[in-house]
């Protein structure tokens, strides 16, 4: 009798990772290398995966740019982190809660350094246009900080920060698989669909916040009105005056907000209807991505890349 | 953050606010895609409405093309949603063109895009 086994895709690219991580190991200590490579979900890198297979790229290059991508956005959790002063991630106590502020931007930096030699494993074009995609996603980061406490942001300069923040990432992953592909891609356009995915991940990320109890998502709802951080619901919901009063008298206080008015204040948001408005928009992108994914030339890899951003848009933590 | 920091603070969020408005147009074609006729700026291109007037940026390269008023309009309609068969009739009924000279500009512009690589439909 024989046994169908069927190895998970992201296997290789978790083996990957620690392989990395271990080169740094000894100079830096087991525990440190872990921090850096500790993964998530690995939505960033399934994506990579799925998209590199419907444009029939090899598969050991599609894993270095699903590693690159991993190791970029762990930087990004690791600096933002210590921006939100965030103490859970995935439900554990962050570097920045452990250690220090100073050893998680170090540990940033350093899972940085190793997205950028994972893309060099690519070509020297990936590394370079890699720069770019962390300098437009860095520069979305500092324009959604200073833009904390605004109430005076409309929807399209807000997807605007997104596209730059989580979106610049996922494009870079479409413009650098679609250089590898051996297919002529005259009709798809991967790294706008990336650019699309990366929004909507985001668009999904705002929704969360607000509508999913802390068990399921791992870290306080009500975050984004805490940090007085900016989110698609909460645009929408400045749209009604007496509701973005309410948010500019309670953001304009210096320090904390209490728990109890974060709750009041996620109330107002989610019986206004613009949580109903934000997952309008998630369907608009969603509409969109789906459109661009329809002439991928490996049709089989192509219908599974869509039925996993139908479920990164559906998931509910 | 001190007392004395936060008028400082509020200045830069409200440049930002600024900025971002300028910049708001990045995600536009990735809600527009689905129209599968739609013209589409290529990939890594931006518009970006500044002060002296509206540009078109190139990411990669990072060549910067200066729009004409024109050009700055159909740019705001392909980013809409535009197509080919209805981006004239769309300018037509925005602005006033007795004497043609839009319509001939703004056939010549996308000519011009389309050739740069920047335009694709």
């Amino acid at each position: 009798m024989t046994t169908a086994t069927s190895a998970d895709p992201l296997d290789g690219v978790r083996s990957r990772l620690q392989s990395r991580a271990l080169r740094v190991s000894g100079r830096v200590g087991t525990e440190l290398a872990g921090l850096i490579a500790a993964n998530g979900k690995l939505l960033r890198a399934r994506f990579a995966l799925l998209l590199g297979e419907a444009l029939g790229v090899p598969e050991e290059a599609r894993e270095h740019a699903a590693c690159a991508i991993e190791w970029v956005h762990n930087a990004s959790l690791l600096h933002d982190d210590c921006v939100d002063e965030a103490t859970l991630r995935r439900g554990t106590p962050t570097p920045n809660a452990v250690f220090g502020r100073s050893v998680a931007l170090l540990l940033g930096d350093l899972a940085f350094s190793q997205g950028l030699e994972e893309a060099q494993e690519i070509s020297q074009e990936a590394a370079n246009t890699l720069v770019s995609a962390v300098r437009e996603m860095t520069i979305g980061e500092l324009q959604e900080e200073f833009l904390r406490g605004s109430t005076a942001i409309s929807k399209e300069a807000y997807l605007g920060v997104a596209s730059r923040k989580t979106g610049a990432l996922f494009e870079w992953v479409g413009q650098v698989l679609a250089g590898l592909s051996p297919h002529e891609l005259k009709d798809s356009d991967p790294a706008r669909m990336g650019l699309s995915a990366g929004i909507l991940l985001q668009v999904v990320d705002d929704i969360l916040d607000l509508s999913q109890n802390a068990q399921r998502l791992g870290k306080k709802p009500g975050q984004d009105i805490a940090q007085r951080q900016i989110s698609l619901p909460l645009v929408y919901a400045f749209e009604d005056p007496s509701i973005k009063a309410r948010f500019e008298a309670a953001w304009s206080k210096p320090g904390a907000i209490p728990e109890t008015e974060i709750a009041q204040l996620a109330g107002l948001v989610m019986d206004s209807g613009a949580v109903k408005k934000a997952r309008r928009t998630a369907s608009e992108l969603l509409a969109s991505i789906l459109a661009a994914a329809r002439p991928l030339p490996r049709r089989p890899a192509a219908s599974k890349l869509l039925a996993f951003i139908e479920a990164m848009a559906a998931r509910e933590f | 953050m001190s007392p004395q920091e936060l008028p400082r603070r509020a200045a830069i969020r409200r440049e930002m606010e600024e900025i971002s408005e300028r910049e708001s147009s990045d995600a536009a074609p990735c809600l527009n895609a689905r129209k599968e006729d739609a013209m589409k700026l290529a990939p890594f291109v931006k518009f970006r409405e500044e002060k002296f007037g509206a540009v078109l940026f190139e990411t990669r390269s990072e060549k910067v093309y200066t729009l004409s008023p024109t050009g700055a309009a159909v740019v705001r309609e392909v980013l809409a949603g535009a197509n080919g068969a209805d981006l004239l009739s769309r300018l037509k009924a925005k602005y006033e063109d007795a004497s043609g000279r839009m319509e001939s500009e703004a056939k010549a512009f996308v000519k011009d895009l389309k050739d740069k690589g920047l335009l694709t439909e």
